[in-house]
């Protein structure tokens, strides 16, 4: 686990500043709450959203926005937290093997005795062990905050719930980052498709909320996977938990084969 | 013995250009083998082939008797890269202790003894180094756990007089013990004191290979002499081994294949005021012989 260890020795610093970004973000959230408990201006302006927006903001029709799994799964986990996590996640994939490639550093470790899917296999948990990290600083800002300010209705264990299911598909863009940076060997294509599939997730889940034509392409959408329950009141779903792990494997299993069966593209 | 390193038919294409063509190499255990050639002409990418970073297009290669992809043969090798690609991030000693934990781990005193060697800082970072610094931490980094085969690509670029110096030193002392070489460079007299034999690389094609001795005696050298007056070139026409002379003012150029005696002895009845020897130029003296 040398390869796995270094990658967390160089990345620790960065890890502690999203860490940091995380539970600003986090606090600023669950802080705000006791302003918002039972207004009921908030539930109006959500009603006069169109759906679309209604659908981005994982709101649902029978748990008001004013209550304290409405107000989260708005504020928390349908937006903050899964953008958050979703960019640092990109980031880490395409430095997993893309950009290490580009810039020559895996030139060295990867002419020594270690096998181009060992080193790969390590930096890819390695950047997974620290997208999971700073989720579960963002769980834990959450949940202890919420305890003080006394949120109601939501226990540690659906935010954790709720958190694994946001992991879960920041790693999937994690995944897609690595695997397209391995099968290329460059940053640049590994941060466009994993944003791609971010952004064009995100547009068709509005989309597909507000016109009809468009609803069974929702299916397509991972955003949808992740919205289509509040999991703070809901029970979980195998599209919101089981899905896009199945699918970070098979990206990640075709980029090694790749990875394993190309030339390395060194400075 | 069987070879170190064994090529046949070694080929590598990307799209339409042939970086490697057709190349047979054998290099000898104990040896130390100098690819020549100008830039671009495939010494950088024969080297990855050596290492399984490039995968042939055709052909094979085998390194200490198997394929390269083999972990354990390449547990077996240290390298050099032209591009050292190391983490600015790192400390030298960041670096060599995580490559050589890659590698099982090495003896400490085995690189307190190149870093000294080298006067190498080993507490500052890749990234505040100079050039010649960097150089150091790559070459510390192959040298260290005294792997049998060393490939060294450009090992003394960016090395001052001395550290080349110092560095060929340690390239005899590891050859001495046992240790296989295979380095490139574009400069014929640093791989003339330093290799058994040359194979010479013109748009991936091996197109000239033997001892030094025997490039030596087919290599061309341009001597400039510089005259205390015009002098007439006829008679240097004529001497053995010369193919070419030029006049300009009072310097007399001769192109010269093989020994320089005959004009050295010529040259000796004039009033020579300044005699150059241009024989460092690979391009100069050995691609003319291939063009």
């Amino acid at each position: 686990m040398i390869a796995l260890s270094r990658l967390l020795a160089d990345r620790r610093r960065d890890a502690f500043g999203w860490a940091i970004g995380t539970i600003a973000g986090v606090a600023a959230v669950v802080g705000l709450w006791p302003s918002v408990e039972g207004n009921q201006d908030i539930e109006q302006i959500v009603e006069d959203l169109p759906p679309s927006l209604r659908a981005l903001l994982g709101s649902q029709a029978d748990i008001p926005l004013s209550s304290a799994p409405g107000y989260l799964q708005a504020r928390l986990f349908s937006t903050l937290l899964p953008i958050l996590l979703i960019v640092y996640a990109i980031s880490l994939g395409a430095r997993a093997i893309g950009a290490a490639e580009e810039d020559g550093t895996l030139q060295l470790p990867m002419t020594g005795p270690i096998t181009r899917r060992r080193i790969a296999l390590e930096r890819i948990a390695g950047s997974t062990v620290l997208l999971v990290a700073v989720g579960a600083v963002g769980w834990a800002t959450a949940a202890g905050l919420g305890a003080l300010v006394g949120l109601p209705d939501v226990g540690a264990a659906r935010m954790a719930l709720a958190t694994l299911a946001v992991a879960g598909l920041a790693l999937l863009h994690l995944a897609i980052a690595a695997a397209v940076g391995a099968a290329t060997g460059r940053r640049g294509p590994a941060v466009t498709t994993a944003s791609a599939v971010a952004v064009g997730g995100f547009v068709l889940h509005g989309l597909a909320a507000s016109a009809e034509a468009l609803r069974p392409a929702r299916a397509l959408s991972p955003w949808w996977w992740l919205l289509d329950r509040n999991l703070l009141v809901q029970d979980p779903t195998f599209l919101a938990l089981g899905l896009p792990p199945i699918l970070a494997t098979i990206a990640l299993l075709l980029g090694l084969a790749t990875f394993e069966r190309r030339d390395l593209r060194f400075p | 013995m069987p070879s170190a390193i064994v090529t046949r038919g070694l080929t590598k294409r990307f799209g339409d250009v042939t970086a490697v063509d057709d190349l047979d190499l054998d290099v000898a255990p104990g040896q130390v083998f100098g690819f020549l050639g100008p830039n671009g002409a495939g010494k950088t990418t024969t080297i990855r082939l050596l290492l399984d970073i490039l995968r042939p297009t055709a052909g094979t290669v085998e390194v200490l008797g198997s394929s390269p992809r083999d972990t354990a043969v390449r547990a077996r090798i240290g390298f050099l890269p032209a591009e050292l690609g190391l983490d600015p991030r790192h400390t030298a000693t960041d670096t060599i202790t995580y490559l050589g934990a890659l590698r099982g781990g090495f003896e400490p005193g085995d690189v307190q003894h190149l870093l000294e060697r080298f006067d190498l800082d080993p507490t500052r970072r890749i990234g505040e180094l100079s050039t010649g610094n960097r150089r150091k931490v790559g070459v510390v980094q192959a040298f260290v756990g005294r792997p049998e085969l060393l490939i060294l690509d450009e090992p003394t670029a960016g090395l001052d007089p001395l550290l080349q110096h110092e560095l060929l030193g340690l390239i005899r002392e590891r050859v001495a013990a046992g240790a296989t070489v295979v380095l490139s460079s574009h400069i014929l007299p640093e791989v003339e004191r330093i290799a058994d034999r040359i194979g010479i690389l013109r748009r991936g094609r091996l197109v000239a290979h033997g001892t030094v001795e025997e490039m030596r005696a087919s290599a061309r050298q341009r001597i400039d002499l510089h005259l205390g007056a015009p002098a007439d070139p006829a008679p240097f026409r004529d001497l053995p081994g010369v193919i070419g002379v030029d006049v300009e003012g009072a310097v007399l150029t001769v192109t010269v294949e093989g020994s320089v005696d005959a004009v050295v002895k010529a040259a000796a009845q004039l009033e020579v005021h300044r005699l150059i020897s241009h024989d460092a130029d690979l391009e100069n003296v050995f691609l003319e012989l291939y063009r």
